[in-house]
């Protein structure tokens, strides 16, 4: 019994502190109107995933390594001076990142579920130190946010106002990303590398539609995350669903149910 | 004392040259008025001035310093000196940031070493919105504002940075006549009540206040004309510049200008 609550304990402990930080850092990314970063980088820790396997490396060094690499590339393109917007170098390294996944998963000769639950992901291969990486990444996400928070918020904004009153917008665009990284890497286990996307910007999208001003948004969006990683959870358990699909659903559905609410009762 | 110097200056996109031989220093106290017709390339002057873009080619130089050479932190630490309101400013309509937020985005960029104490910061964060008439404001979002209200805001934040240099680019553009004659007045206002150096960009001569001690005609990214209101605000330079036959007529200070349409066939 006690052995039962400690495993529960566990995923419903991931799905808190997962959906949380990642329905928090969510409200920043679709704020920053650049959703499919998340993608790419989740990708890019599947990669780092694909080729520790194949190298015989632990797993989730690899995986944080890559998608850290891929976040700070990314960064360098938040530039007004760059000709392509920021999307479609994303786009073109989305592409890549897909591309060396699937390739590398053609070398694999040996079992390759342990990856496939990267790419589906299901809570219940989430174990205790995976939970002490996303608490302690979740906790440095909080404290970034609070030390940057106005910073942050004037990037949200409007990127030039803030680059015209002195803000270093590249550096600490570069610094979110970077943990938007670790933190993505470390919830891969959650929803997966291909369903995270949704877990990003569903929530976020939601707190949107109904919040009142961005500290709200950032509170309902972390309250949606944890709503959609863990009521996902519990109705895949009860119906023997696939974890990372119910999640993603849940989320939409919570989005849908915002944006109603938004078009039913319209306000500034 | 020197503000701002541009020796040979050039600015290139591609092939397509924007500025071209631009001389020309701005002193400090200096009533500055950039006026010319539509893609003269008074946007890219402004850009070089305000530290968004760099010369491709002379010199420039900012505060006495050579442009180029800037990091990035001297960037950031210089932009923080000049307060520009731009033409339109992007915002992002979902950042639901309300009136006082945004005046107090000019106070995040300081470094820490630099920032006023809280309630020095609330100080002059409400001053600015006060010397703007905008204080019933500070809790509206600004996207529920109107295009003057949302120029009045941008202006105080330009004013919250305690700048050197106020860098406007056509502030009243999209604005009805009588948002434009506001802003003219709280410009005019702004530039008697403090010791600072006003740059406006604008193609209309009628809002160029009587208090500008200086204009440049800009036309095909070149300086056509550098002189007193009285010197370049007539019919010879502004029909070359604007490209059309036109008259003239002053009122209250101000010089008006009309198009006549008498082209030549």
């Amino acid at each position: 019994m006690s052995e039962w609550f400690g495993i529960f304990g566990i995923i419903i402990a991931a799905a808190v502190v997962g959906g949380g930080s990642i329905g928090c850092l969510g409200a920043y990314i679709v704020g920053m109107r650049i959703p499919f970063i998340g993608i790419a980088i989740s990708h890019a820790a599947m990669l780092g995933s694909v080729a520790g396997y194949l190298l015989h490396l632990p797993i989730f060094p690899c995986a944080l390594g890559v998608s850290l690499l891929s976040a700070w590339i990314l960064g360098g393109f938040f530039s007004p001076a760059m000709k392509v917007h920021s999307d479609t170098h994303t786009s073109i390294l989305f592409s890549v990142m897909m591309g060396l996944v699937f390739l590398g998963m053609g070398l694999m000769k040996n079992d390759v579920s342990p990856l496939l639950g990267m790419m589906w992901g299901n809570l219940l291969f989430v174990n205790i130190k995976n939970l002490f990486i996303m608490i302690l990444l979740a906790v440095i996400f909080a404290i970034v946010c609070l030390i940057f928070h106005k910073e942050l918020k004037s990037i949200l904004f409007s990127p030039d106002l803030a680059r015209a009153s002195g803000i270093n917008v590249g550096r600490i665009i570069k610094l979110f990303l970077v943990i938007a990284a670790a933190i993505i890497a470390a919830n891969l286990n959650i929803v997966g590398g291909l369903l995270l996307y949704s877990l990003l910007t569903c929530p976020a999208a939601a707190a949107y539609e109904i919040g009142g001003n961005l500290r709200s948004v950032i509170i309902l969006s972390a309250i949606f995350g944890v709503a959609s990683a863990a009521g996902g959870f519990a109705i895949s358990y009860q119906f023997n669903l696939p974890t990372g699909s119910c999640i993603a659903l849940l989320s939409a559905f919570i989005y849908a149910a915002a944006h109603l609410n938004a078009r039913t009762h319209p306000g500034v | 004392m020197t503000l701002l110097e541009f020796h040979d200056v050039g600015l290139n996109i591609g092939e397509r040259a924007l500025l071209e031989n631009i001389n020309l220093s701005i002193r400090q106290g200096e009533f500055l008025s950039i006026l010319g017709p539509n893609g003269a390339g008074k946007s890219s002057l402004m850009s070089l001035m305000s530290l968004t873009w760099k010369p491709t080619k002379g010199l420039l130089k900012i505060f006495g310093e050579d442009a180029q050479k800037f990091s990035v932190k001297q960037i950031n630490q210089r932009r923080r000196r000049i307060g520009l309101v731009p033409q339109q400013v992007h915002f992002n309509w979902a950042v639901p940031l309300t009136v006082y937020e945004v005046v107090e985005m000019a106070q995040i960029g300081m470094d820490k070493a630099e920032r006023f104490p809280k309630s020095e910061e609330k100080r002059l964060i409400e001053s600015s919105l006060e010397q703007m008439g905008i204080q019933s404001l500070s809790r509206r979002p600004y996207r529920s504002l109107s295009g003057g209200e949302r120029q009045k805001v941008q202006l105080a934040r330009a004013l919250a940075q305690q700048p050197e240099i106020l860098i406007l680019d056509e502030p009243t553009a999209g604005l009805d006549m009588d948002w434009q004659e506001r802003l003219v007045q709280l410009i005019t206002n702004l530039y008697r009540r403090y010791s600072l150096t006003v740059i406006l960009a604008t193609h209309i001569t009628g809002h160029i206040p009587p208090c500008c001690s200086r204009i440049i005609l800009l036309g095909s990214g070149r300086i056509i004309a550098d002189g007193k209101p009285s010197e370049v605000l007539n019919v010879k330079y502004l029909s070359k510049l604007y490209n059309c036959p036109l008259e003239i007529y002053e009122r209250n200070g101000r010089t008006h200008c009309i198009a006549t349409g008498d082209f030549d066939e």
